[in-house]
C-alpha cells in the first residue's frame, strides 16, 4: 500500500557470499551438482551456513531483498528511460521492450 | 578527428602483445582438432599442461556468474560436455577480460549480463546449442576490449563522442577511428582460428541482415545485446539506445511475458554485478 509516497516491494537479488547476512532469506533452492537441495527456498541464513556455503566455494546466492522506493527515485528513474529510449520509439524491437520496463518500474513503486 | 591507420592497427590487433600466449595456443589446439587421432582425452591431457589456463577455464565454467551447469572437474570433461568451439571461446574468454583496466569493467559486467540474457532467449524460443551462443556473446564485444588495451585514450574521446552525438558505438568508431569494434572482433577470430559459429556473432551483432551464416545465432546475441542495453547495463554509460537491424524482431520475436522472464534472470545478476570486476572472478 503507498504510504507517503514510499512503498516496499521484495525483489531478488544475488548476493555475493561475502556479502550476505545472517538472517537474509534464500529466494531460490541451493541445488548441488548431483541435483540435491542443500538448503530450501526460503530458509534465513545463520552464520554457520554462511561459513558452510563458503567452504563449498559457493560464490553467490539469491535472496530476498525488500527495496524501498521513493517518489523522486520512481520519477528520476522514468525520466531516465524516456531519454534512453528517445531515438527508438517507432522500432518494432524497442516498443514491447519499453513497455515491460516502465511495468516493472511501475511494480516497485 | 583523425582517424587511426587501420592496415597499421590491425598488425597491431595481430600482434596483442598483452596476450602473448594465447595465438600459439590456438593453432596448437587447432591443429589437435584437425587431426583425426587425437581423442578429446588426449586433447585435454595437452592443454592441462599449461596450469595457468586450467585453472582459469575451470574457474570460469564453474563460477555462478557464468552460470554453466554443474561442476566441471576438468578440460577433458569440459570438452566433452562443452565442444571443442565453446571451449575455444572459453578460452579467449578466460585470458582477454584479465587485462582490463577498471574503467572498462562495464564491458565486462556488460558481456555477462548479455551471456546470460542470450541464454534465457534460447531457453525461451527453444533455440538449441546454447553453450555456444552463451560464449559467443560473452566475446561479442571482444573489439572493444582491444580498444581499451590498445588505444585508450583515443578510445575514451569515442565513448564521449557517442554520448555528447547521441549515437551508437560502432558508428563513433568507425567515424572517429575508421572502422568499428566488430570489425577488430572479425580480425581477431580469424587471428585465433575461431569457427563462424562464434565469429558471425561478433563480427555481426551490429548488422544481423548480412550475416550469412548463423543468422539466429547473431539475431539472439544482438537481441540479447539490446535488452541488457535497454536494462541499464550498457557497456559505456551515457550512450543512449539506437534502432534495431530490423531482421532481430524478425528471427526473435519475443513477447512481453517473454521479455520479462528475460529481465527476471538477468536484472538480479546485473546487480550483483555492480560492486565487483573480472578479477574478483578470475
Amino acid at each position: 500500500m503507498v504510504k507517503q509516497g514510499r512503498t516496499i516491494t521484495m525483489t531478488i537479488k544475488l548476493v555475493s557470499i561475502s556479502d550476505v547476512q545472517v538472517g537474509m532469506e534464500l529466494a531460490k533452492a541451493l541445488v548441488n551438482e548431483k541435483g540435491m537441495t542443500l538448503s530450501a527456498e526460503g530458509t534465513q541464513l545463520t552464520a554457520s551456513l554462511i561459513s558452510r556455503f563458503e567452504r563449498m566455494g559457493i560464490e553467490a546466492v539469491y535472496i530476498h531483498s525488500q527495496e524501498q522506493m521513493s517518489e523522486e527515485d520512481y520519477l528520476a528513474k522514468k525520466l531516465h528511460i524516456e531519454k534512453h529510449f528517445s531515438k527508438v520509439r517507432d522500432d518494432p524491437f524497442f516498443i514491447p521492450l519499453k513497455e515491460v520496463i516502465l511495468e516493472r518500474l511501475e511494480a516497485k513503486r | 578527428m583523425a582517424g587511426i591507420d587501420k592496415t597499421a592497427f590491425r598488425k597491431k590487433v595481430e600482434r596483442l602483445s598483452n596476450l602473448p600466449t594465447l595465438p600459439g595456443l590456438m593453432e596448437r589446439f587447432a591443429e589437435m582438432i584437425q587431426d583425426p587421432a587425437t581423442s578429446m582425452a588426449k586433447i585435454g591431457e595437452e592443454l592441462g599442461k599449461d596450469q595457468i589456463l586450467t585453472s582459469k577455464l575451470l574457474k570460469l565454467v564453474n563460477s555462478a556468474f557464468y552460470g554453466f551447469p554443474g561442476r566441471i572437474s576438468t578440460l577433458t570433461h569440459a570438452l566433452v560436455l562443452l565442444g571443442y568451439d565453446a571451449v575455444k571461446g572459453l578460452i579467449v574468454t578466460s585470458n582477454v577480460f584479465d587485462e582490463l583496466n577498471p574503467t572498462a569493467y562495464p564491458l565486462w559486467r556488460h558481456s555477462i549480463a548479455i551471456s546470460r540474457a542470450a541464454r534465457t532467449i534460447c531457453d525461451v524460443l527453444k533455440i538449441p546449442d546454447q553453450e555456444e551462443i552463451t560464449i559467443a556473446a560473452l566475446l561479442h564485444d571482444i573489439g572493444k576490449i582491444v580498444l581499451h588495451i590498445e588505444v585508450p585514450d583515443e578510445y575514451l574521446k569515442t565513448i564521449d563522442y557517442a554520448v555528447s552525438n547521441e549515437i551508437p558505438m560502432w558508428k563513433a568508431e568507425r567515424e572517429m577511428l575508421g572502422f568499428d569494434h566488430a570489425d577488430i572482433g572479425l580480425w581477431l577470430c580469424d587471428k585465433w582460428h575461431l569457427p563462424a559459429k562464434l565469429s558471425k556473432p561478433i563480427g555481426y551483432h551490429h548488422k544481423c541482415s548480412v550475416a550469412r551464416e548463423f543468422q539466429e545465432r547473431v539475431a539472439v546475441v544482438a537481441a540479447a545485446n539490446e535488452i541488457v542495453k535497454a536494462l541499464g547495463g550498457q557497456a559505456e554509460d551515457g550512450v543512449i539506445l539506437s534502432p534495431t537491424d530490423p531482421t532481430i524482431s524478425e528471427l526473435i520475436p519475443l513477447t512481453k511475458d517473454q521479455l520479462n522472464e528475460i529481465a527476471d534472470r538477468v536484472e538480479p545478476e546485473m546487480e550483483a554485478l555492480k560492486s565487483i570486476g573480472p578479477k574478483d572472478l578470475a
